[in-house]
């Protein structure tokens, strides 16, 4: 499985409905007004002229499918992250241009590692499970926050991470 | 004697030197008897340094750098992929302002024929949406970047 594959897959299956759905709703409103007047009036030579102006217009189809679908994405994407998945939808969709989904894709948290004990996600800024406690990162032996690969001492409360105890907990 | 080799030495008694190094520090060593005598020390710290019993690292220590080691070829893999990810939609936001404005304008222009109405410029009214967006989107940027400057980006 690729990882497009894996991204793919959390596009929800109402998501994908609702792209294709819009985009047939889309090419319907655009056969609408380019072609069904030159239909109706029985005139082939409109037909003929307004035919690729139709035409033109399903590239925003395309366009179109692919934002339902990068906004379903964002949907599903930050649900996995535990993020506010509610509000980066609503974002994505009303800020204009793919410019909200820009912005869930600067500011997302990282995917949160899955507790190696019950399998609660556990996000970045967690040394222990929220389920049951179990030790998910190297934490800082004075004041238990999470530590980062290299520190010599904690960011946070400033204890030595050098001596032969620390760090206190890892992964088991 | 001009010339030494002195920094060289712990690499000679090493034997981490290339062939042309070790040539001229052997050359150099048969003729000045200071060199030769910390060649000799080097040699010596070498020679008791391989006698002694590899250190064994603990399994704890193993897996910590195993973890360690993983932990960031994740990250480095996830910052690629976002990467890529925010390149392709950059393009795609600005392809998709071009192309909604030409469709816009077809629309606009198909139904100003039909109607028989004069409608406004799509142009000057689809500047100022863009505008908009990108305002409100700077608007939200420093709203949300508030609440997530204390925890690790994935960019």
């Amino acid at each position: 499985m690729t990882r497009f594959d894996q991204e793919w897959a959390l596009v929800p299956m109402g998501a994908r409905w609702t792209a294709v759905l819009v985009t047939l709703v889309y090419v319907a409103v655009m056969a609408g007004i380019f072609l069904l007047p030159a239909i109706a009036e029985r005139d082939p030579k409109a037909l003929l002229i307004l035919s690729p102006f139709f035409l033109l217009t399903l590239i925003g189809a395309v366009f179109l499918a692919a934002y339902v679908l990068l906004v379903g994405y964002v949907f599903g994407d930050a649900k996995r992250r535990g993020m506010n998945h509610v509000l980066w939808t609503l974002l994505s969709i009303f800020i204009p241009n793919a410019i909200g989904i820009i912005l869930y894709f600067i500011l997302r948290d990282p995917v949160p590692v899955p507790c190696p004990s019950c399998g609660t996600p556990a996000k970045k800024g967690h040394a222990f499970c929220a389920g049951c406690g179990t030790a998910v990162r190297a934490a800082c032996p004075a004041c238990r926050q999470p530590v980062e690969t290299g520190w010599r001492n904690c960011a946070r409360c400033g204890a030595s991470l050098t001596q032969a105890s620390a760090p206190a907990t890892t992964v088991p | 004697m001009s010339g030494h080799v002195t920094d060289l030495l712990a690499l000679a008694a090493a034997r981490a030197l290339d062939p042309a190094d070790e040539a001229r520090v052997e050359a150099h060593l048969r003729e000045c008897a200071a060199c030769a005598s910390e060649a000799a020390r080097w040699r010596h710290l070498a020679e008791e340094l391989a006698r002694m019993a590899a250190p064994r690292p603990s399994r704890g220590l193993v897996a910590r750098t195993i973890e360690a080691v993983e932990e960031r070829l994740a990250e480095r893999a996830e910052r690629r992929w976002n990467r890529a990810a925010l390149g392709f939609l950059v393009a795609f936001a600005w392809t998709l302002a071009v192309v909604g404005w030409l469709v816009a304008d077809l629309v606009r222009g198909e139904l100003a024929l039909r109607l028989g109405s004069s409608m406004a410029p799509t142009a000057a009214w689809y500047a100022a949406y863009v505008v908009t967006g990108w305002l409100t989107a700077g608007a939200a940027a420093v709203l949300l970047g508030r609440g997530s400057r204390e925890q690790g980006r994935t960019v």
